[in-house]
């Protein structure tokens, strides 16, 4: 080792390996200058760190806490908290961004689940019967406001159960769900039966039951007299007493069928005369009333008299002495064409009694000839500006 | 009391512990303080300074440190501000040479002079003077190991540079400060 590495490594000697210091103090035995320096840094060290320490004075502390009481107050609180937040309050406020995005998404979501599953007991009630019924009356169905409400009252129900049935859209009643009870009857609709003051007979069969229902059932009629009865409840001026010929309990698959493709046109204008007429009569209102409480009381008056053999031709004079008399039957080979043929020219219907204008009676049968139907008919004309007839399937 | 408890309690606000840790640690900081310093009076300021800071930021203390190095971190900065401000105030006269500052130098003041401090022999008020001479990261690099006789490690985590950084820089330090007592001696004669 020379002198220049030597002065390099002076100050460094405490870091030297064994052998490094080992030729360092060798050099210092050789070399007078160098063992000279090496000396006085030693002293030097040795007087550095003998330096005697200054000492606090014994009233250091108490000062201190005078100048701290004169400085500022002290934290009211704890540093440690707010400080902690004040310093990592970044961390706190991003997760507390996120829970409080996942509630108000949450919250959101309720309420958007909430409103569709509110919007899915809005779906009208007609939507549900378009399969078992026409697309007329899934119209009808759709189209509430051009019906009657239905009611409670019997009053509310019109002529022979032709009525509109209506659907409402919000209708909780539960008469969407059935679907299979006929159309016209879903509920037994009280209908008044159009007859004369005079008849009192007593019903030739039992096709014609009266019911009395509490809500009516309206339906749209091809017939523009009909309108006058729509989009009401007030059914013309039926009566409580009046009757409905509404079909039997096994008359219902017939009447489903039946009238699966037609309208149901509501009673004319003229069968509230017909209502009326026989509202006016107290002894008439006094058996409707029985015949609307047991079906074997209803009488018919001139059913059977009025009845008219008629023949298979287009027999004309057809009146009608009570509905329950007329009837036209034919096979049942030709029996869907035939109710085709009726759907046509019927203004109302209920089962398989139809109702038909006067005025279209003969058109009617004379469709029926054209349409090579073999038919026995049994209708006596009536004063009347409508037939009423049951079809009878031989 | 353990550190930890008492560094707990001054965060809540305890002054009992907070005078505790004063009490265990004010001797360290007044003597690092007149090292730098070179002053009584301006270290026991400096002390005063130095704690009402540890007091005031106890709460920022994370504790990844510890309470000493975090300490002594205050210690130097406060010193170093002290520095400055005297400079200054005072005249500086540059010398040209590596070891001292390279743009101003405290001029012998009898105010900051050694004269009257604890040194009992001529040669610690020797080393005194010139420790008061050479630049500040000198004087602080030997005050933690040669007048503290603090490790190298824990002096590496006060100037939070590398180990080997502080042995050359202590290497340096002395060698300044041999070099400032060669020329005293040698004006002196």
């Amino acid at each position: 080792m020379d002198c220049e590495n030597f002065h390099k490594k002076l100050a460094d000697y405490e870091n030297l390996s064994v052998s490094e210091r080992a030729e360092f103090l060798e050099h210092t035995e050789t070399c007078g200058s160098c063992a000279e320096e090496w000396a006085s840094y030693n002293k030097l060290l040795e007087t550095v760190r003998s330096l005697p320490e200054l000492k606090a004075p014994d009233d250091f502390i108490s000062k201190l806490n005078e100048r701290i009481d004169k400085e500022k107050p002290a934290r009211e609180r704890p540093p440690g908290v707010w400080t902690y937040l004040k310093h990592h309050g970044y961390r706190y406020s991003a997760a507390a961004a996120c829970v409080m995005l996942a509630v108000v998404i949450g919250v959101n979501s309720t309420e958007f689940v909430d409103k569709m599953r509110g919007s899915d007991s809005e779906v009208p009630v007609g939507i549900t019967n378009l399969s078992t019924e026409s697309p007329q009356d899934a119209e009808n169905a759709k189209a509430p406001d051009k019906t009657s409400e239905p009611t409670s009252t019997p009053s509310a129900s019109a002529a022979p159960s032709l009525r509109p049935t209506t659907r409402p859209a919000s209708s909780g009643s539960g008469s969407v769900s059935n679907t299979t009870v006929p159309r016209a009857t879903q509920k037994p609709v009280a209908t008044a039966i159009p007859s004369n003051k005079s008849n009192k007979s007593t019903p030739s069969t039992p096709t014609l039951s009266p019911r009395v229902t509490a809500e009516p059932i309206q339906e749209e009629y091809n017939a523009p007299e009909a309108n006058n009865m729509t989009g009401s409840n007030n059914q013309p001026a039926v009566t409580p007493e009046s009757h409905t010929f509404s079909e039997g309990t096994e008359e219902a698959p017939q009447s489903t069928e039946a009238s699966s493709g037609t309208s149901v046109p509501e009673v004319t204008p003229s069968n509230n005369d017909t209502m009326v007429a026989s509202a006016d009569t107290s002894d008439e209102d006094e058996i409707a009333v029985n015949s609307m409480m047991d079906p074997s009381l209803y009488s018919l008056p001139e059913a059977n008299d009025n009845a008219s053999g008629g023949g298979s031709g287009g027999g004309s004079g057809y009146s009608r002495s009570t509905e329950t008399s007329n009837s036209i039957e034919v096979s049942s080979a030709n029996a869907e064409r035939a109710r085709e043929i009726i759907s046509e020219y019927s203004i109302a219907s209920d089962g398989d009694c139809y109702s038909v204008s006067s005025d279209r009676m003969e058109e009617f049968l004379e469709a029926m000839n054209n349409a090579g139907i073999e038919y026995d008919q049994n209708c006596v004309e009536m004063d009347s500006d409508t037939v009423t007839f049951r079809l009878i399937i031989s | 009391m353990e550190e930890k408890k008492l560094i707990k309690q001054c965060k809540r606000g305890s002054r009992e512990a907070f005078n505790e840790l004063v009490l265990r640690y004010q001797d360290q900081v007044v003597n690092f303080s007149y090292s730098m310093l070179s002053n009584r009076e301006d270290a026991y300021d400096a002390a005063q300074e130095i704690f009402i800071k540890v007091y005031k930021n106890i709460g920022t203390f994370e504790e990844k440190s510890s309470f000493v190095t975090w300490l002594y971190k205050i210690c130097s900065n406060v010193c170093k501000d002290l520095l400055r401000k005297r400079q200054v105030r005072s005249n500086v006269i540059s010398i040209d040479t590596g070891d001292y500052d390279e743009d101003r130098m405290d001029i012998e003041d009898t105010r900051y002079t050694p004269e009257g401090a604890l040194e009992q022999s001529e040669a610690q008020k020797r080393v005194r003077m010139a420790l008061s001479l050479i630049k500040a990261e000198y004087r602080e690099i030997i005050t933690y190991c040669d007048i503290q006789q603090k490790s190298y490690e824990e002096a590496a985590a006060i100037l939070q540079c590398p180990v080997g950084t502080v042995k050359s820089r202590l290497n340096r330090a002395r060698m300044a400060l041999k070099q400032r007592l060669e020329d005293q001696d040698s004006e002196s004669v």
